[in-house]
């Protein structure tokens, strides 16, 4: 009896632990090694911008980003500048030297360019971002009588150290978006707006959306002309 | 008898029968009425968006313009006095297969589907005038000169197709309700000329489609 109760425990036993010894081998497997050691790589990007939008919509923007690599590791990555139509004028000075851009992408619905950037272990470069482009409202549903322009910040960084393939980086945002006309219906993340200034302040991100108003000078005449012909052919249909 | 004469006599003919035939009167009032609601809509932005814009085969005009417009949309901001000049964007994102799809299907359905009662040409007929009307506010308002030129006769050459296409729908349908009731099958022999002219204009529609915005 004695016996069998001790090969039931052991089958019960095996039975058990083994799907758990499984999950618990699979977990660590699957397990992604998230860095929370202050002595791996970590870049900390403290983005500072200055942009003025005129009445005509064309965008003058000056971002300055302060890259330190406060991390033991070496890190390998770029700059991407992403823009929705092609600038009129872009150019990168990383440590007072003037950039080769790469153009990874170019159309009026996507303009991407991208610069090199590798930093030593300990250390921190400057890469100074100034470009013109015309502001292009949101192409789909567009109003007549209002057109809809949204703003965030186009620089994106990305780093891989040797012994990470992504390394976080922190960005810290600081500067104004001043807009040379009244917007309307403005709607502003992790920012405030005072007027036609939009002001950014110590965030990791922000997003402004508005409008501009306009008059639909050419759909309105039609318009008119044809409430012209309903009214005279109902005059004249009543005599 | 001379040539002149004779294209006048055909013109005649054609304006005579055109005015006396009920069916394309009900097809081009129901047309107008829904282009004038669409081109309402949209004026006072009531929508900002084509309306029904997915369905291209009653869609004749948004697809066809928008990277135009879209074009126009960005040079809206764009100060007269500035030298900065952008290239329009120049990629047509139809084809040869797009063009013929949308006035084949467009005829034929309008057509056929007046089997069942001409109750669907009507409908059909009416969304066509709704999406036409409200794409070509936003087309004027945004697209260059030539483009809403070359847009608005692309729109007249179609409106034409539909409205034939439709009376002949709606004519079908009526003859069924009429066999229904008096159990006598009886179609005007003018519906085969109209059949006729329906295909004439669906290829040339296909052919002007495909010069002025495929090539």
């Amino acid at each position: 009896m004695n016996c069998y109760k001790i090969v039931t425990s052991i089958i019960l036993f095996l039975v058990i632990v083994s799907p758990v010894y499984a999950q618990v081998v699979m977990d660590e497997d699957m397990a992604i090694p998230i860095s929370m050691d202050d002595e791996n790589a970590q870049i900390n990007a403290d983005i500072s911008f200055k942009v003025e939008i005129d009445e005509t919509n064309m965008e003058t923007s000056e971002y300055s980003i302060n890259i330190l690599n406060s991390g033991n590791y070496s890190v390998k990555g770029y700059v991407e500048i992403y823009m929705v139509f092609i600038p009129k004028r872009i150019k990168v000075i990383v440590d007072g030297e003037e950039a080769d851009i790469i153009t990874q992408e170019k159309s009026y619905t996507n303009s991407r360019y991208r610069v090199n950037i590798d930093m030593d272990a300990d250390s921190n470069r400057t890469i100074d971002v100034t470009y013109q482009i015309l502001k292009t409202p949101r192409q789909w549903n567009v109003g007549l009588w209002a057109l809809q322009y949204n703003y965030n910040s186009p620089i994106n960084l990305q780093f891989s150290s040797k012994k990470e393939d992504y390394v976080r980086t922190n960005f810290n945002y600081e500067g104004k978006i001043d807009l040379g006309y009244e917007p309307s219906k403005l709607n502003c993340n992790n920012c405030i707006q005072d007027g036609n200034t939009i002001t950014v302040n110590d965030s990791d991100y922000f997003y402004v959306n508005w409008e501009k108003k306009r008059v639909p000078y050419r759909a309105g005449v039609l318009y008119i002309f044809m409430i012209i012909g309903i009214v005279y052919y109902l005059v004249k249909m009543r005599k | 008898m001379s040539f002149k004469s004779k294209i006048k006599n055909i013109v005649k003919n054609c304006t005579d029968s055109v005015k006396e035939d009920k069916y394309l009167k009900i097809a081009l009032i129901i047309l107008l009425f829904a282009f004038f609601l669409g081109y309402s809509i949209r004026v006072f932005d009531f929508t900002k968006s084509p309306i029904m814009g997915e369905i291209g085969v009653i869609y004749p005009i948004h697809q066809e313009a928008f990277p135009y417009y879209m074009g126009g949309v960005s040079l809206e901001s764009r100060s007269m006095d500035s030298s900065i000049s952008y290239d329009r964007i120049s990629e047509s994102p139809i084809d040869i297969l797009y063009v013929m799809r949308n006035n084949v299907i467009s005829a034929v359905l309008l057509v056929s589907t007046g089997v069942l009662l001409g109750i669907p040409t009507v409908v059909f007929t009416f969304l066509v005038g709704l999406s036409a009307g409200a794409s070509i506010a936003e087309v004027l308002e945004f697209a260059g000169l030539i483009v809403a030129a070359k847009t608005i006769f692309l729109l007249t050459t179609y409106m034409i197709a539909v409205v034939l296409a439709a009376s002949i729908g709606i004519e079908m349908g009526s003859a069924i309700i009429r066999y229904l009731k008096t159990n006598i099958f009886e179609i005007d022999k003018k519906i085969y000329d109209k059949a006729i002219v329906v295909i004439i204009i669906v290829v040339i529609n296909i052919i002007l489609q495909y010069v002025l915005l495929v090539m």
